[in-house]
């Protein structure tokens, strides 16, 4: 008896303790690049400043010339792989002429989405059972003149893990 | 018996909500004091050294703080880089000699320029490191020197970019506050915290 009511202590105790950073319901958990906030960017209006304000410092930051680090493709070895700074215009060459002056700022955002309950603790989800977590992925390539300091283009990109 | 209990569960309760930023463990900032540059119009932040993966963006972010100052016009770190690899120097990922760092503030046209170095060390006392110096473009003179540092334990479950983010973003406050020592005097309010470590070096000493 006495073992019974220890027990439903700790579990009250454990559930009080979880329950305010609980996650419940169909969510998209800790995603900073959000469709709506994107969306309100204007080419020829946007400036650099407004990006920077918006999303933060980008992941990478691309001039035409040179290379920039990338993650290995096996996150597990940890190890960086060079790559030509030229990647990062891919969806802009056919309809720009990329000048010395131009850069991509380029963010790139790891998130889930989540139908029924899950905890968070620290940086690791929990799920509850019959829950369900996808990785999802979004990526955004903004192309800024650094002479007019305004954003011409850019390109969104949402997809999930495979 | 039954208060401590209430006391360790209200103590729980508390806990399970917090959440703070991890504290800086190297904070080393250095200032000449009796000079104040209030003819001074533009300042440049040239391209960082140290770890590639971040020198542009730490750079780009702690430019970004500074135009929220009012006092002096920036140059921002890729106009800075454009510029100067026009004059046919390549300047990205190299420490500025202090020779260096003035002929790249003439080429700007700017009184003053910032040099930065982000360094990402695994397993090191602080892992993530930002060390920042000012120099005046006609003299050669360091104004201002800045070290920030974060301690491991946050590195354990994330990787690094939010914490040079992070590193970047104290630097930058605190480097508005010596903008704002330079253009205003005393008048400005205390300049950023000192000494918490005694191993600092600007970025382009050894």
């Amino acid at each position: 008896m006495r073992h019974n009511s220890q027990f439903y202590r700790v579990g009250i105790l454990a559930l009080i303790i979880l329950l305010p950073g609980c996650i419940w319901g169909s969510v998209k958990y800790d995603q900073m690049l959000r469709k709506e906030v994107v969306k309100s960017i204007e080419s020829n209006k946007t400036t650099r400043k407004n990006i920077l304000e918006r999303f933060g410092p980008p992941s990478i930051l691309a001039r035409k010339e040179g290379t920039v680090l990338l993650p290995s493709r096996d996150p597990k070895d940890g190890k960086m792989r060079e790559v030509n700074s030229i990647v990062f215009f891919k969806y802009f060459l056919q309809r720009h002429e990329i000048s010395e002056h131009h850069a991509v700022y380029y963010y790139y955002d790891e998130w889930e989405k989540i139908n029924g309950v899950s905890i968070p603790i620290g940086n690791t989800l929990f799920s509850l059972p019959l829950t369900s977590t996808d990785l999802q992925f979004s990526e955004l390539w903004v192309l800024v003149n650094r002479k007019t300091e305004q954003v011409e283009d850019y390109m969104f990109l949402e997809r999930e893990e495979e | 018996m039954q208060g401590r209990n209430n006391l360790f569960l209200a103590f729980l309760l508390v806990l399970s909500g917090c959440s703070s930023d991890p504290e800086v463990i190297l904070k080393n900032f250095d200032f000449k004091e009796s000079l104040t540059h209030t003819s001074w119009e533009k300042i440049a932040v040239l391209p960082f050294s140290g770890d590639k993966k971040f020198q542009r963006t730490s750079a780009e972010w702690f430019s970004f703080h500074l135009q929220k100052q009012p006092h002096y016009s920036i140059v921002t770190p890729t106009f800075a880089e454009i510029e100067i690899n026009n004059q046919g120097i390549d300047v990205l990922g190299n420490k500025f000699s202090i020779e260096q760092a003035q002929q790249a503030g003439k080429i700007l046209n700017v009184d003053a320029v910032l040099l930065g170095d982000v360094e990402t060390v695994k397993r090191s006392k602080s892992p993530v490191k930002i060390s920042l110096q000012l120099i005046d473009v006609k003299t050669g003179e360091t104004i201002a020197t800045h070290a920030i540092g974060y301690p491991s334990w946050v590195l354990l479950w994330d990787n690094f970019q939010e914490y040079v983010k992070l590193a970047t973003d104290t630097a930058g406050r605190d480097f508005v506050k010596v903008l704002k020592h330079l253009a205003e005097g005393k008048q400005a309010g205390p300049l950023p915290n000192t000494t918490l470590s005694s191993d600092h070096k600007g970025p382009n000493e050894t």
